[in-house]
């Protein structure tokens, strides 16, 4: 059992409103308190409209939550700005999205250089870089593919690649195996087990599958808009185990 | 960053070729219409300044004209009911002599040359009619008149020979005819040297004959200077002196006289000057006429003016298409955006900032509005050159065109861009990236 100390996300009495102060006022988070510690793999499950992407999208730094505090890293997230929260998205975390959300007639190298791009990286460390990454999720012979050319494993792969550019302290993956068949998924799947036994990295996964769930080291069940459970993942042991790892 | 907004703008083009070029017409046609006609004005102005002002840089042209009158052409101040011009209003020999011998230093001499009568006659084939058959214009012209018109002007001399200096001051009844009348009264040219050319005087309605001493021909200057310096080969060149004697004497009379200048510096000077003697030696108790001189110095800045004018009405219409254009762009920009607003959604949320936002799609209106601009430079070139060879002149759209057409259009790309690429930057992530 590994032992984690140093908090990523933390997240106190977080509520999420659409429509705020008009008649069709809709709450979908009713005061979610999370916290993620550095290097650890954790799921979130749950009914569809739960919640789950809107908890994300706060994770992320894509939205604003309407009440509560968010610190990612020590920063205080509500009171950033625009461009303070692009800054964020773009160095501490890596998204990976159930539509890939490739840039399409950009090949996979491109595509994977580009949050570098937004990071003011030279042409050259950048290629280089992306390279690397895309030798990392298998895809190094694929670089110059358009993703109209890749399958929808491969382009999942080529966006995790680009999630993992600028080193981000976290991975939020709002379910990347949604649009696979189930043995694609399960190679994305060991990607991410991958990435974060050997890497170390911090990663928040949202699945409809349980047995993807059950191998990460906690699972959290949101039901409309509340986490109503929180346990260890039934076979991340297990995993552990199997494999061997540390 | 900008480098690849550039050549990331260049795909989006090449993705949408149909479309982008759709968007892009309305600048390729303002822009093109603006090169192409910047190219026939510089055609038109570059080959008027050299033909007339090589043919013409010495001439200077004298009228009679009415006291009010700012010019010739002044039909405002032209009094219809005034004094007919009589024989003491007129310019005669007596002045050319005086301003040949006063000005020599600053004259070569003075020329006249100019439609005296006409001469009807019959063709080969036919019976020899009063005025209704064939006719010639008679010019009557003093050696200088002569010389100046076959020299550098309209008129090149073909067969024969040239009539001299002698039959000028005597005033022989001889004649030069264009090929086409000595074709039309002899069979050809060749034939026509040496025979006698009859008719009958439309003024004085008096049988006249003239030897025939040589032909010419028309002189091409390019269509559009042939257009505005028309010759009809119905005119005939004779000495002054033979139509005066035959007519009324010995004395030589003309409305209108031209001077050439030694030197094209100074012509306006002399223009003035030479003007200024005459009304004041001569016309100084004249009740109603005066003298008026114009160089072509001054006949030039009316063309230059005029196509000054003719420029800026068509550039109001390049503009409205330019107009029309720019709004075409802001169109499909909006469209752009609309379509891939999940991409905006999408490289927001791996870290472009508004800005970076703004500034990819405000470069993609630039290119879309700068490769409008090359096409249309390329076309209005082309067409410009095209047009401008039909007239017969080459000419060159300034450097200072086409620079300025290629800054319009990227200032144009950055106006009709700028509300697209705002509207774009300011979406938010989520809704961007939940978009259907
Ligand atoms: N931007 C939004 N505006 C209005 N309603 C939204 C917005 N985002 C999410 N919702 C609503 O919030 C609820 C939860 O959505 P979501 O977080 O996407 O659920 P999940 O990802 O768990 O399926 C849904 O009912 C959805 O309609
Ligand atoms: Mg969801």
């Amino acid at each position: 059992m590994k032992d984690y100390n140093e908090t990523v996300i933390d997240l106190k009495g977080i509520y999420k409103r659409f429509y705020e102060g008009e008649p069709n006022e809709l709450e979908i988070l009713h005061g979610i308190d999370l916290q993620v510690k550095k290097g650890e793999f954790i799921s979130i499950v749950g009914a569809s409209g739960s919640g789950k992407s809107t908890l994300m999208n706060i994770i992320g730094a894509l939205d604003r939550p309407s009440e509560g505090s968010y610190y990612l890293g020590g920063t205080d997230i509500c009171e950033a700005d625009d461009s303070e929260l692009s800054h964020i998205r773009n160095k501490e975390i890596g998204f990976v999205f159930q539509t890939y959300n490739l840039i399409p007639r950009n090949t996979a190298l491109k595509n994977v250089e580009l949050p570098m791009m937004y990071a003011r990286q030279s042409a050259g460390s950048r290629r280089k870089k992306a390279k690397e990454l895309l030798e990392l999720v298998g895809m190094g012979d694929r670089m110059s593919h358009t993703p109209d050319r890749l399958s929808g494993g491969q382009k999942q792969r080529v966006a995790i690649a680009r999630a993992l550019a600028n080193d981000p302290s976290i991975i939020l993956a709002d379910e990347p195996t949604g649009a696979l068949d189930s043995k694609t998924g399960r190679l994305i799947m060991d990607l991410f087990h991958e990435l974060h036994e050997k890497k170390g990295i911090t990663i928040v996964l949202i699945t409809h599958s349980p047995e993807l769930a059950n191998e990460t080291e906690r699972v959290l069940t949101l039901m409309d808009g509340n986490i109503i459970s929180e346990a260890r993942g039934s076979t991340y042991d297990l995993r552990q185990h199997t494999f061997g790892v540390q | 960053m900008i480098l690849d907004s550039i050549l990331l703008a260049f795909s989006e083009l090449k993705a949408n070729k149909m479309r982008s070029f759709l968007t892009m017409l309305g600048i390729v046609i303002g822009i093109s219409a603006v090169i192409a006609i910047m190219t026939v004005g510089d055609a038109l102005k570059s080959s008027t300044m050299d033909t007339l002002g090589g043919l013409g840089a010495t001439k200077i042209y004298y009228y009679v004209i009415q006291k009010d009158q700012r010019d010739p052409y002044d039909d405002n101040n032209y009094q219809k009911d005034t004094r007919p011009m009589r024989s003491a209003d007129l310019f005669n020999d007596e002045m050319f002599e005086d301003l040949e011998e006063h000005f020599s230093d600053r004259i070569k001499g003075i020329s006249i040359m100019g439609a005296q009568s006409s001469l009807s006659y019959s063709t080969s084939d036919g019976e020899l009619e009063n005025g209704a058959g064939k006719s010639v214009i008679l010019y009557g012209c003093n050696q200088c008149g002569y010389e100046e018109s076959l020299r550098e002007g309209t008129m090149e001399f073909t067969y024969g020979r040239h009539i001299t200096r002698q039959e000028f001051e005597s005033g022989a009844k001889v004649i030069m005819i264009s090929e086409d009348t000595a074709t039309a009264y002899y069979g050809s040219p060749e034939r026509a040297i040496g025979k006698l050319f009859e008719g009958i005087d439309t003024l004085t309605k008096r049988y006249d004959n003239y030897t025939v001493v040589g032909t010419y021909k028309k002189k091409s200057n390019g269509a559009l200077m042939d257009m505005m310096m028309y010759v009809p080969t119905q005119i005939a060149l004779i000495p002054l002196r033979s139509l005066h004697t035959f007519q009324m004497g010995d004395s030589m009379e003309t409305e209108e006289f031209t001077a050439i200048a030694k030197n094209a510096e100074d012509v306006e000077e002399v223009s003035k000057e030479i003007e200024d003697y005459l009304n004041r030696v001569y016309y100084g108790n004249n009740d109603t006429y005066k003298v008026y001189s114009e160089t072509m110095t001054s006949a030039l800045d009316q063309i230059g003016s005029l196509t000054n004018m003719i420029t800026l009405a068509i550039s109001a219409i390049a503009a409205i298409s330019l107009l029309v254009g720019g709004i075409g762009v802001m169109n499909i920009m909006v469209v752009s955006i609309t379509e891939r607003t999940r991409e905006i959604g999408t490289r927001k949320a791996l870290g472009a900032t508004n800005n970076d936002i703004r500034m990819q799609f405000l470069i993609e209106a630039v290119v879309l509005c700068l490769v409008g601009s090359a096409i249309g430079i390329i076309l209005g070139l082309l067409g410009g050159m095209g047009i401008s060879s039909i007239i017969g002149f080459a000419g060159h759209a300034s450097v200072k065109a086409i620079a300025g057409s290629v800054l319009f259009s990227m200032a144009f790309g950055i106006f009709f861009g700028y509300y697209p690429a705002n509207k774009a930057a300011k979406m938010n992530p989520i809704d961007a990236l939940r978009y259907e």
